[in-house]
């Protein structure tokens, strides 16, 4: 009946509404498994009381969180003393994060619009090449990487044969080594979006501008860097988040001295020395941070016209 | 501005803006302009008509200062601009596209060039509202470009270009992304600006009819080369050689070969032996009695006559076909001697039936309405 194979196709409001749930359930599901539940469930461990061994005590406590901040805490009889151990390692993160993204950027962006303004046939060549390296497991990278920068390893001995020094140039286990290897590590993730974005760019915008009386350097100010700005912002957050809580680099190339907030948590998870809730109130906090970050960024953009 | 005039005597002369000389451009072998020459006076709506390919849009981008010429001087305003950057040249371009700043507002658009080129912000506002006035956008000011039809965004491009005062325009092909209605409104307005602005205007494009609406002057390309210069009615009327007849206008272009010449009246003959006067231009001095050529007749010249008409300039045919075109009517006549030609009349002028596919007509040409191309 001609009737019936009308209603079978129309689709009307509430089956949609049904339909488009159950479709988006594998989504929720992952999210909610992955995401949410770990988030909440590190939450509930940074209030709870540490047990020797590793794991927690279930019963509240806010003592990583004092842990954390104060030397003299806010329950004794003393005046409250800030404990600036951890607080350190967090502002060197994220210096560290800030100056790996900086330098990100400014290598990253001359690449991607190198890359983005080759003949169409040679850009998946250059891409290609950008990737490589990340066949290899980061691990293995970042121990090549002490192997390249150590007194005795090929970069001093290339150094100190071409004259251009006479004593082994220090950088491993210093603040160097670890920005070398943030660096090294989160580059093509600023040089692929802004990559894409450039490779978007409408390069009669640039004619335009020099028609305009505008030089090479106020058209790069005002015209392209702009217009491929959220493909810029794109890779500093995809440099700096994980930047700032990294662990690799720091631990490998940065040695004991040279702490960032990455390793802090690591070693709180890790053998009996650990400290679960100091540990879970320490990603919390790192968490906040980087939400701040984001939100920032998420307030500036919705601004725009 | 005019302070170097006196390093080129040609151009030195007040009223010309724009003096291309021997303008050649290379791409590796091939060659895009040869050794183009040509003077553009002030104030002029000058247009570049050709078919695509033809070198236009590089002899604009040329004046405009994106690309480098080969060999060969640019001057604008008898200065030397060849070696100057396109940032540095007081000329200003409409560009096919537009291609206005997409992240600012049309009011920042506009007030680029003025930024640019350091005018005071007070002024620039009051330049920047006055141009949004003259293309009629001024509640559009701070609308972005991606939220304007393409009409709006044609007059953005414009006021934009306008904004600094150049003392040149440039425009590419500004009208061919817009629909025919839209277009037609802007050819009308586009001229009443170059009037009121009082600049000169070098305008680009592929269709005719754009060019013989709005420009004081026409520069007909192709291959590479100027094939004529002149107003709308020197090139419809008297084509200097064959590529212009043929590209401007419908055009009926019959072989035949002169029999003498008196000044600029030839008399001509008809491959069948059918004898017709025609006019020539006073520069063809390589035409002679015995010159082969072609005759260039449009369609609208020729005029249906009754059969056995003695008179002269008479060719007789057979209409092959007969096609309505609301105003007019176009036959297409077979002439005794094998050539096919279009014949145009208005149909208000006719009380009686046009002839139809199958009778014989003697068409007569109109005084005046056949020129004797050479090339």
């Amino acid at each position: 009946m001609a009737g019936g194979t009308l209603q079978n196709t129309g689709v009307d409001g509430a089956a949609f509404a049904g339909l488009r749930h159950r479709l988006l359930f594998p989504s929720w599901l992952t999210i909610g498994v992955l995401l949410v539940i770990p988030v909440l469930l590190m939450l509930v461990y940074s209030f709870l009381t540490k047990e020797f061994r590793g794991g927690v005590v279930w019963e509240f406590s806010l003592a990583a969180y004092d842990q954390f901040f104060f030397d003299r805490g806010l329950f004794g009889d003393e005046p409250v003393k800030i404990e600036w151990t951890y607080i350190n390692i967090f502002i060197r993160s994220i210096v560290q994060a800030s100056l790996a993204t900086v330098f990100c950027l400014l290598i990253g962006f001359p690449t991607a619009y190198y890359i983005a303004t080759r003949p169409a046939s040679s850009r998946a060549i250059w891409l290609f090449m950008i990737t490589v390296p990340y066949w290899v497991n980061l691990l293995i990278r970042t121990v090549s990487m002490k192997f390249l920068i150590r007194d005795t390893g090929p970069l001093n001995h290339w150094l100190m044969q071409a004259g251009l020094i006479s004593e082994p140039f220090h950088i491993i286990n210093t603040n160097i080594a670890v920005q070398l290897g943030l660096f090294y590590s989160y580059l093509p993730f600023m040089v692929l979006p802004i990559y894409a974005a450039v490779e978007r760019f409408d390069f009669a915008l640039v004619e335009a501008a020099h028609d305009l009386y505008a030089n090479r350097w106020t058209t790069l100010r005002r015209i392209l860097i702009p217009v491929v700005r959220p493909g810029v912002i794109a890779g500093c957050i995809l440099v700096f988040v994980p930047s700032l809580g990294a662990f690799l680099a720091p631990d490998l190339l940065g040695g004991a001295k040279n702490f960032m907030i990455g390793s802090l948590i690591e070693e709180q998870f890790r053998g009996s020395a650990g400290n679960w809730p100091f540990g879970a109130a320490a990603s919390m906090i790192l968490l906040s941070l980087v939400l701040l970050v984001l939100m920032y960024y998420a307030r500036s953009e919705s601004r725009r016209p | 501005m005019n302070k170097l005039a006196n390093d080129n005597e040609s151009s030195a002369a007040s009223g010309v803006a724009v003096q291309l000389s021997k303008v050649r451009k290379q791409y590796g072998g091939a060659i895009a302009l040869h050794d183009v020459s040509l003077t553009i006076q002030d104030k002029e709506f000058f247009t570049l008509l050709g078919p695509s390919g033809c070198g236009k849009t590089t002899l604009l981008r040329i004046i405009a200062g994106f690309e480098n010429v080969t060999a060969g001087s640019v001057y604008l305003h008898g200065k030397e601009i060849a070696n100057l950057p396109a940032n540095k040249r007081p000329v200003n371009t409409v560009f096919q596209q537009y291609s206005l700043f997409p992240h600012m507002s049309v009011l920042d658009n506009i007030l680029f060039g003025l930024q640019m080129r350091g005018t005071p912000a007070g002024q620039a506002k009051k330049r920047a509202r006055a141009m949004l006035e003259l293309v009629q956008l001024q509640e559009f000011a701070n609308r972005l470009p991606s939220q304007l039809s393409g009409g709006q965004q044609q007059r953005v491009a414009l006021a934009r270009a306008l904004a600094p005062e150049p003392e040149v325009l440039l425009l590419d092909e500004p009208l061919s992304a817009l629909d025919l209605k839209l277009r037609q409104a802007m050819r009308i307005e586009l001229k009443q600006i170059q009037e009121e602005a009082g600049i000169t205007f070098i305008f680009v494009t592929h269709d005719q009819e754009e060019a013989l609406t709005m420009s004081d002057r026409i520069a007909v390309m192709s291959a590479g080369n100027v094939q004529q210069v002149g107003t709308s009615h020197d090139i419809y009327d008297a084509p200097a050689n064959r590529f212009v007849a043929d590209f401007i206008g419908e055009s009926n272009l019959l072989e035949a070969q002169v029999l003498h010449r008196i000044g600029t009246e030839v008399s001509c003959a008809l491959p069948g032996g059918v004898q017709v006067q025609a006019e020539i231009s006073a520069d063809a001095t390589d035409v002679s009695s015995g010159t082969a050529g072609h005759l260039c007749i449009r369609p609208e010249r020729l005029r249906l006559s009754m059969p056995n008409d003695p008179s002269l300039n008479v060719l007789t045919g057979v209409v092959v076909r007969q096609i309505y075109l609301g105003t007019d009517t176009q036959l297409v006549v077979k002439l005794a001697e094998g050539q096919v030609v279009q014949v145009r009349t208005q149909n208000a002028e006719h009380n009686s039936a046009l002839p139809t596919a199958g009778s014989s007509v003697d068409l007569t040409i109109q005084p005046g309405g056949v020129r004797f191309l050479s090339a």
